[in-house]
């Protein structure tokens, strides 16, 4: 084999196994963090019932919270934004700003939705596991349902911004009137 | 009892297993609606999740609407801006939506 050939094997074969180390202490890194050690083992084992019991109260919280949530959008729709968005159109006034602001908080409404729905569903599943017989699974669920918790505070999140913004926007339209 | 009236019976009884069978798969399927649609999620006459008193007090005044046929002028959309601003810091009074630390293990004694 000629020299050249050797040496760009040999260069390959050097940054395989750098990226492979790598990946591999970032999978054992992220699988430490989620591994339970053997003493949250037994406290899920043995506070079962206190934990799903403090479960189902952070679920009704939620559930209010939503309904709350869902009131204040609609009023915002219904009452504000809508017929605003009609009514610059019906005075041949249209500002690209507000009407894209409107789709964008229609979309956001939705997908604050649809994320609810999967959370909660989800958490309605973490509360069906055993957790005395099944610590594990019942904390691999628990993280999943993290995850889904942190999307659905970043889509309101978002919703909230989206509505500032169309405050702010209304605010320079009453300028430019 | 007549052989007429023995098949009437049998009618009537073979009716009505009809209709509580049709009735048990409306429901089944009404039922499936209702949780795969995620519309359970919202509905808060479950046991458990009604309402108390105190959230039925606190519910939003909407005493303002915007119509699409008031006219855009500084008058109006200074009231507009003055309502909507009332909305929003309702929207505040919950800063932090369905929080992350909520479910931590420190939250949670795990």
């Amino acid at each position: 084999m000629r020299k050249s050939v050797k040496i760009t094997l040999f260069a390959f074969a050097a940054a395989a196994t750098v990226f492979a180390t790598k990946l591999a202490i970032e999978v054992s890194a992220s699988a430490v963090d989620s591994e339970l050690s053997s003493d949250q083992t037994d406290t899920i084992s043995s506070s079962c019932q206190t934990l799903k019991q403090n479960l189902k109260t952070i679920q009704r919280t939620d559930s209010r919270a939503r309904s709350y949530l869902g009131s204040v959008y609609q009023a915002l729709l219904v009452n504000y934004i809508t017929p605003l968005n009609l009514s610059l159109v019906k005075h041949n006034r249209p500002s690209t700003t507000i009407t894209r602001l409107y789709s964008d908080i229609l979309d956001a409404r939705s997908d604050f939705a649809d994320k609810f729905t999967s959370y909660s569903q989800s958490y309605e599943e973490l509360l069906n596991i055993d957790c005395q017989n099944n610590p594990g699974v019942f904390y691999d669920k628990l993280e999943s349902v993290r995850t889904s918790r942190a999307t659905l505070n970043s889509s309101a999140k978002h919703l909230r911004t989206l509505f500032g913004n169309f405050y702010t926007a209304t605010s320079r339209l009453k300028e430019d009137v | 009892m007549d052989e007429t009236t023995n098949k009437k019976n049998h009618n009537l009884l073979f009716l009505g297993l009809i209709a509580v069978f049709i009735s048990l798969v409306t429901t089944a399927i009404s039922v499936y609606v209702y949780h795969a649609s995620g519309d359970m999620y919202l509905d808060r006459s479950r046991p458990g999740f009604l309402p108390d008193e105190k959230e039925i007090k606190e519910e939003l005044k909407e005493d303002y609407s915007f119509s699409e046929n008031d006219e855009i002028n500084d008058e109006t959309l200074e009231t507009y801006l003055t309502n909507y601003k009332e909305v929003l810091d309702d929207l505040d009074k919950t800063p932090d939506p369905f929080a992350e630390d909520t479910l931590s293990n420190e939250s949670l004694d795990i």
